[in-house]
């Protein structure tokens, strides 16, 4: 209860502090870069249909107001998933590439790849000398500019930096309703996290006087491991990570003890009816079906309305972290805030500068909310008087909702390499029916439960191809492995402490040394790039 | 001898009850999940993932349906796999009967090399990149051409043609054909084909299912948009309904992102009615056109 | 009448030794007299006579020759370390690299057994059930309920697999699928199908049965209507029951399709595609649901590698293509039924 008003208060205050932080005007701010050439250029692209967007890619709205106030004029194909991938790649075979590839969702390895190989242009230089904003946010962020570097010193793809704090981790839920039924804490132990799973699991705390509560759940193999993996001390994001840093050197994550008192405590739980035992097995649909029925009291989820519907999603935190027996700092682990290959560049492009001056825009302020939102400024403005925002008649009259006009036709969002840390959407939707701003709830959330324990995690290396040709095999044999072993000790159809042993001898004998070999070297790089 | 007849009578009942249990136990285990996803197609998602429907839908609703065929571009996928596939299986099945009655013939000079050569490429083939590049330098892509030619042939079915002419059509009948004169053109329009009936019903059905259930070569070889598929659409409805649930990381609306989870569900069931019932349609009637004109045995006695 | 059988090597010289009714006219059967022309020019005048045959063939040929032989220079991307910048020419030769990368991995051996184990039980019980189907459906004297049985036994062809698989585990789910309800009903207690190795190759090959039984034996319907009725009244008259009708008349006529298939088949044996196993794939499971196909392709995501999936893929090609023609071989020893 205490924790809760402290929290409400905190929330109070960041609102204080957060409307001056939109009494800037977004025209104007974008204004200052315009125009990005002197004459109308022809860009031409090739990228990703992921977010539903509707119209052709030249009748987006952020691309209009190119046109129009940069004089920069970009077409070109979007491309759904599956096809995208086997249609770039038929473009280079066949020559017939664009001027740039957005949203490439490439791995570093094919980026590269095509590097070495002349189809993407190297950026460095590029980046040098016209683009100052990136070249600021490298050296406040020196992990980003670390992945994007590759052995040989370029920077083939731009990547994405996302500092929103509720952008970064992974998000863990419990139901603060059911805490409150039962009249307990937040934990923050694991032993009090088991004290509080054995409640969920036998007092009802939903109140509907069945036992069907089902403490943790999860949907294909995925639950709430990443915070016991952190409790113990490992700084893996996700189940099958497979690689940590001790003081500069890549150890293995899955045969270290951490990871072994991990496992025992995750067949505590699942031995003990602790952990949903569909958890392997069902989907993530069949997940929320529990959840909207108020069954489930921990979980891992992008939103927890997502999972338990807004009837009773609105009742949860973000619990975590923990600390343990083995660990007593608690940490949240984050990506670093960066998603790495978003566009390249292409040998093809005739027009480098246009597009260098465009990616500079985008990495602003006002450029990033622009590729990732639409544009402000003519479509959306906060009336400050008012302290409500505006919608221009195109979006009321031709959309059902302000998301309707973002999903479906303000830009092509997350496909250039772009910038984000001031969250003008908090407020946007003030049409719900609930009256909660979604956005502006899980910041609130966020910075309460989690941002005081970010920290860094594994970073995704690139490696080079000599590197990768002996490391994909023995990478992709070890996590099959390792996926399946783990699942299997959690079940209980091994048991940890006699299987072990083998267990990391057999991990042995698929030459995981060779592989640690190679991501050593390429991490070696990445920290010397970070210095 | 009227014993015999009721001993055969007496073991031949017991068959035909057995083979009516039988059938219908089929009939039964094959029905009720194609029931399942039809009523599926129509219910409230939330209560096909709990379990709550089982074969009757629940709380009936044709927001899926509605989101598929409220998409415009859904009738020229429509138009165009019927396009795509009327006349690409035309072209298939002249090709594949011809080449496989050529192969029924034994006294054809080389028939071993004509059958190797078709066999070798079931196994070997260069692969979607050189296959690509070779396509564009025919200035086939992204030509209706392509579409009606691309996968014209398959070894497979030629070596079954080939089979059924040579089981069902007597290696008697065929020389004294050539020795009347008949050329092997007329014969195999004249008499072949008449009596094959059976086999060009089938072979029509699984030329035509192949092509319109094509997604991969199309979505490959096709840029105008003008020119999709009805799967490239139906791919595009379900991805878009999918990730726009998916999208949240700016707080969109609750009820928009959980309508729109709930709607992808539902879409991947009504997807495959969208897709599906046109075939399903057509087949009867096929079926009772052919059926009609089964001929056997024309020499004998 | 009796027509004789005219020998198919192409003699000169006939002689009439019966005549039938054919098309409304008189026709003379002739019969060799074993005088023999010069070889060379008998061919050739053979694949003159013939010539509308090779005319027949002239269309898929085009084809084949444009687009299937056209490309196999593709081939040789499984020797390389295939850049798309750089072109097949391009690339780099590094010989049988990609090949030992596929045989060195630990799972290696596990692969071809799943995949074998999968295709094999496919194999024996995707054949015996659609012939089986056919045969009773042939017997089937109500016309109206064969009618129905065939319609709805081939529409669950037409439902992708994703939705198939999806079903699936709506319904084996151990809480809320139905057929658990049903076990436990009758008493037995709740599996979790999908969380069990040993119940993935039975899942897979049932969910299989279910999609393809009518689709498959379409083809053996068809030659079954081609069956001669004069043979069943002679047969029924030698006092045979149904079964032995269809022992002994219904399944010699389709023995040679059966055969064909077989073969063809077999030659399939190694190529269990990714998408379903891979749809059906947890955790869990995966010491018996990890073929070779889904092995390429998780290496192909986390590195886009053309080379090796290439590799892989002429590796089960070559496989196939000796287990083709060794079945072959022993078809045409033992029922002189051959693909070529």
């Amino acid at each position: 209860m205490v924790r809760r008003f402290f929290a409400l208060a905190l929330v109070l205050a960041l609102l204080a502090a957060a409307v001056p932080a939109f009494a800037w005007d977004w025209n104007e701010a974008a204004m200052e870069y315009m125009p990005l050439a002197d004459e109308m250029t022809t860009i031409t692209v090739m990228g990703r249909k992921s977010y539903a967007a509707y119209s052709e890619l030249e009748n987006l709205d952020t691309y209009t107001w190119l046109r129009e106030h940069a004089n920069i004029n970009v077409t070109g194909e979007l491309y759904m998933d599956d096809a995208y991938n086997e249609k770039s790649s038929l473009a280079i075979a066949s020559g017939d590439v664009p001027d740039v590839f957005i949203k490439t969702g490439w791995t570093s390895a094919q980026v590269a790849k095509y590097g070495e190989d002349g189809v993407i242009i190297d950026l460095k230089p590029l980046i040098d000398e016209y683009c100052p904003n990136l070249v600021a946010l490298f050296e406040k962020y020196p992990q980003v500019k670390a992945a994007c570097t590759t052995d040989t010193g370029a920077i083939y793809a731009f990547p994405g930096i996302n500092m929103l704090p509720r952008d970064v981790h992974t998000r863990f839920w419990m139901s603060q309703a059911w805490l409150d039924a039962l009249g307990m804490d937040h934990p923050s132990t694991l032993d009090e996290l088991y004290d509080v799973l054995v409640a969920f699991r036998d007092k009802d705390p939903n109140g509907n006087g069945v036992k069907d509560e089902i403490p943790v759940s999860g949907a294909n193999g995925g639950t709430i491991d990443e915070l016991i993996l952190n409790a113990y001390g490992l700084k893996t994001r996700s189940y099958n990570g497979l690689f940590d840093d001790v003081d500069g050197k890549v150890i293995f994550a899955p045969t270290t003890e951490a990871y072994k008192a991990y496992l025992k405590y995750m067949n505590r739980l699942y031995a003990e009816g602790l952990l949903d035992s569909e958890m392997f097995i069902q989907t993530t649909e069949q997940l929320n079906a529990k959840g909207g029925e108020n069954r489930v009291g921990m979980y891992q989820s992008a939103a927890s309305w997502l999972t338990c519907t807004s009837e009773y999603g609105m009742d949860h935190f973000q619990v975590g972290p923990f600390t343990s027996e083995m660990n007593d700092t608690p940490m949240v682990i984050t990506g670093g805030g960066y998603s790495l290959n978003r566009c390249c560049i292409t040998y093809a492009c005739q027009n480098v500068e246009a597009v260098m001056k465009l990616m500079n825009f985008f990495y602003s302020v006002p450029g990033g909310i622009m590729e990732t939102d639409g544009p402000y400024g003519g479509w959306i403005w906060l009336d400050e008087e008012k302290g409500v925002w505006g919608y221009a008649d195109y979006i009321l009259e031709n959309f059902d909702s302000v998301e309707a006009w973002r999903a479906g036709q303000a830009t092509t969002r997350d496909s250039w390499g772009n910038y984000l840390d001031v969250d003008l959407s908090l407020g946007l939707d003030a049409t719900d029916a609930t009256g909660i701003d979604l956005a502006k709830w899980l910041n609130d959330n966020t910075a309460t439960y989690q941002e005081p324990y970010f920290k860094l995690g594994f970073p995704s290396l690139s490696l080079n191809s000599d590197e990768l040709f002996i490391a994909t095999p023995i990478e992709n044999d070890v996590k099959n492995y390792v996926t399946n072993m783990r699942a299997r000790f959690i079940i209980g159809e091994e048991d940890i402490d006699a299987k072990w042993d083998e267990y990391v001898s057999a991990i042995g004998d698929m030459k995981v040394a060779d592989l640690l070999v190679q991501y050593q070297s390429a991490y070696d790089r990445y920290l010397a790039a970070m210095a | 001898m009227k014993r015999a007849k009721q001993a055969q009578s007496l073991s031949d009942q017991v068959f035909d009850i057995v083979n009516w249990i039988v059938l219908s136990i089929i009939l039964i285990v094959v029905l009720y999940p194609l029931l399942y996803t039809v009523s599926a197609s129509f219910s409230d998602p939330k209560a096909v993932n709990s379990g709550e429907m089982w074969l009757l839908p629940v709380r009936f609703t044709l927001d899926g349906y509605r989101r598929i065929f409220d998409y415009g571009d859904i009738w020229m996928g429509y138009l165009n796999t019927i396009d795509y596939t009327v006349v690409g299986t035309a072209f298939s099945l002249f090709t594949v009967l011809m080449y496989g009655f050529a192969l029924s013939k034994k006294k054809l000079v080389g028939r071993r090399f004509f059958s190797i050569v078709i066999l070798v490429t079931m196994f070997f083939n260069g692969g979607v990149v050189t296959t690509y590049i070779v396509i564009k330098n025919l200035h086939l892509l992204d030509t209706r051409f392509i579409m009606y030619v691309c996968g014209m042939s398959s070894a497979y079915y030629i070596l079954v043609c080939r089979t059924f002419f040579m089981t069902s059509i007597p290696e008697a009948l065929s020389e004294a054909a050539t020795i009347d004169g008949c050329s092997d053109w007329r014969f195999f329009m004249r008499i072949a084909l008449p009596l094959s009936r059976a086999l060009i019903m089938v072979m029509i059905i699984f030329l035509a299912v192949t092509r319109w259930n094509w997604y991969f070569w199309p979505m490959i070889l096709l840029k105008e948009r003008s020119k999709f598929t009805l799967q490239i659409i139906l791919k595009e409805i379900l991805i878009q309904s999918q990730m726009s649930a998916s999208m949240m990381s700016s707080g969109m609306g609750f009820v928009e992102i959980q309508r729109q989870a709930e709607i992808a569900q539902m879409i991947k069931f009504a997807v495959i009615i969208a897709s599906s019932l046109p075939m399903l349609i057509v087949y009867p009637f096929l079926q009772c056109y052919f059926e009609k004109g089964v001929m056997i045995g024309a020499v004998k006695g | 009448m009796y027509i004789s059988q005219v020998a198919s090597q192409s003699e000169l010289c006939y002689i009439v030794t019966g005549s039938i009714h054919f098309c409304g006219k008189r026709a003379f059967v002739l019969t060799s007299t074993g005088i023999r022309g010069a070889g060379r020019k008998k061919l050739l005048r053979r694949i003159l006579t013939d010539w509308q045959l090779y005319l027949f063939m002239l269309p898929g040929l085009a084809y084949y020759i444009c687009l299937e032989y056209g490309p196999i220079y593709g081939l040789q991307i499984a020797f390389k370390n295939y850049s798309p910048a750089k072109g097949i020419w391009g690339s780099k030769w590094i010989g049988l690299a990609q090949f030992e990368r596929f045989f060195r991995s630990a799972y290696f051996g596990a692969t071809i057994v799943n995949t074998l184990r999968l295709s094999i039980i496919s194999l024996f019980v995707g054949f015996s059930l659609p012939v089986l189907f056919a045969l009773m459906l042939n017997e089937m004297r109500c016309k109206p309920f064969r009618d129905l049985v065939k319609t709805v036994s081939y529409a669950p062809h037409f439902i992708s697999v994703v939705v198939i698989v999806g079903v699936l585990r709506l319904f084996v789910t151990p809480s809320t699928g139905i057929i658990n309800h049903i076990i436990a009903a009758l008493g037995g207690e709740r599996i979790a199908f999908f969380q069990e190795s040993r119940w993935f190759a039975p899942m897979y090959v049932i969910s299989g049965i279910w999609q393809e039984l009518g689709w498959n034996s379409m083809i053996y319907i068809a030659a079954l209507s081609s069956v001669d009725p004069t043979l069943h009244e002679a047969a029924i008259i030698d006092g045979a029951n149904k079964v032995q009708r269809i022992w002994h008349v219904n399944l010699p006529v389709l023995r040679p399709t059966i055969v064909v298939l077989l073969i063809l088949n077999c030659g399939q044996l190694l190529n269990v595609g990714y998408e379903k196993v891979l749809l059906m794939q947890t955790d869990t499971n995966l010491t018996a649901s990890e073929i070779i196909s889904t092995y390429v392709y998780k290496a192909g995501l986390i590195n886009a590698e053309f080379s090796f999936s290439a590799a892989v893929n002429l590796f089960n090609s070559i496989v196939n293509c000796v287990l083709l023609i060794t079945v072959n071989t022993i078809t045409s020893k033992l029922d002189d039924t051959s693909l070529w």
